[in-house]
């Protein structure tokens, strides 16, 4: 798994590319709460290369997305496809989050 | 008659994660699951084998994790997960709370439940020390957990 950050203005987009398992899921939690205690508040994930994630990093993902929410913050997907979106899909993790198709669309959201 | 069917044993550990899912993808090529449900395949074995590796065996204990899978019919695979530890039966687990808004959600918990999601069957048996947990996939299972 790779994770690219770009701060564009207010928002940090965090790209992830590959497989987030039991194995590295940490690693992508650890990404965003840096960005958070440095004071960020609107994470966007771009998730239009993340091929595979199981509940190690559905864990992740609640866990940064309680993290910003007790903080004012908000934990924003873009552009969940295939088996990913599946998983987020039977988990109900997409009604838990708000869901871009794009991470233009994103960062339009105000 | 020999027992053909195909087994691989494993140390308990995270880092053998790849080898579970590489022999899983074996079993899958036997039965001739689709290559688009390899990915759901993968997670099933993850969650299984990740559960034995956090709860099974008392820290600085070393484990083991055995794998055999089988082909019941064509396009049907069929895997058991099998471990020494302390008995657990994930079938008695409560499914998670999905429909709670983002604060009142546990952060774990949705492992078996994607397993349930994603499988056609699931078993568990306790038997002489060991915990035996079988699970069926098929193509059409893993297309319709969504729906």
């Amino acid at each position: 798994m790779t994770i690219e950050s770009t701060q564009n203005g207010i928002n940090v987009v965090l790209k992830v590319i590959g497989r987030m398992d039991a194995g590295n899921a940490q690693e992508f939690e650890e990404a965003c709460k840096s960005w958070v205690n440095q004071g960020s508040k609107r994470l966007i994930i771009d998730m239009s290369e993340l091929a595979y994630v199981s509940s190690m990093g559905l864990r992740a993902f609640v866990t940064v997305g309680k993290l910003l929410q007790e903080k004012g913050g908000t934990l924003r997907l873009s552009a969940l496809t295939g088996l990913v979106k599946q998983v987020f899909e039977i988990t109900r993790l997409t009604s838990v989050f708000p869901m871009h198709d794009t991470v233009d669309a994103a960062l339009a959201d105000v | 008659m020999p027992d053909t069917t195909p087994s691989l044993t494993l140390v308990a550990e995270l880092a053998s994660l790849e080898s579970a899912t590489e022999f899983a993808r074996c079993g899958a090529v036997a039965a001739g699951l689709p290559e688009d449900c390899w990915g759901h395949l993968d997670l099933v074995v993850e969650e299984i084998f990740v559960n034995v590796v956090r709860y099974a065996y008392n820290p600085g204990t070393a484990g083991v994790v055995e794998l055999t899978y089988s082909v019941p019919r064509p396009g049907l695979l069929s895997i058991e997960i099998a471990d020494r530890g302390a008995e657990y039966d994930p079938m008695t687990l409560r499914e998670p709370n999905l429909s709670c808004a983002l604060n009142e959600r546990s952060v774990g918990g949705m492992g078996v439940f994607l397993v349930r999601q994603l499988t056609e069957s699931l078993d568990y048996r306790r038997d002489g020390g060991w915990n035996r947990l079988r699970f069926g996939i098929s193509a059409a299972s893993a297309a319709s957990a969504s729906q």
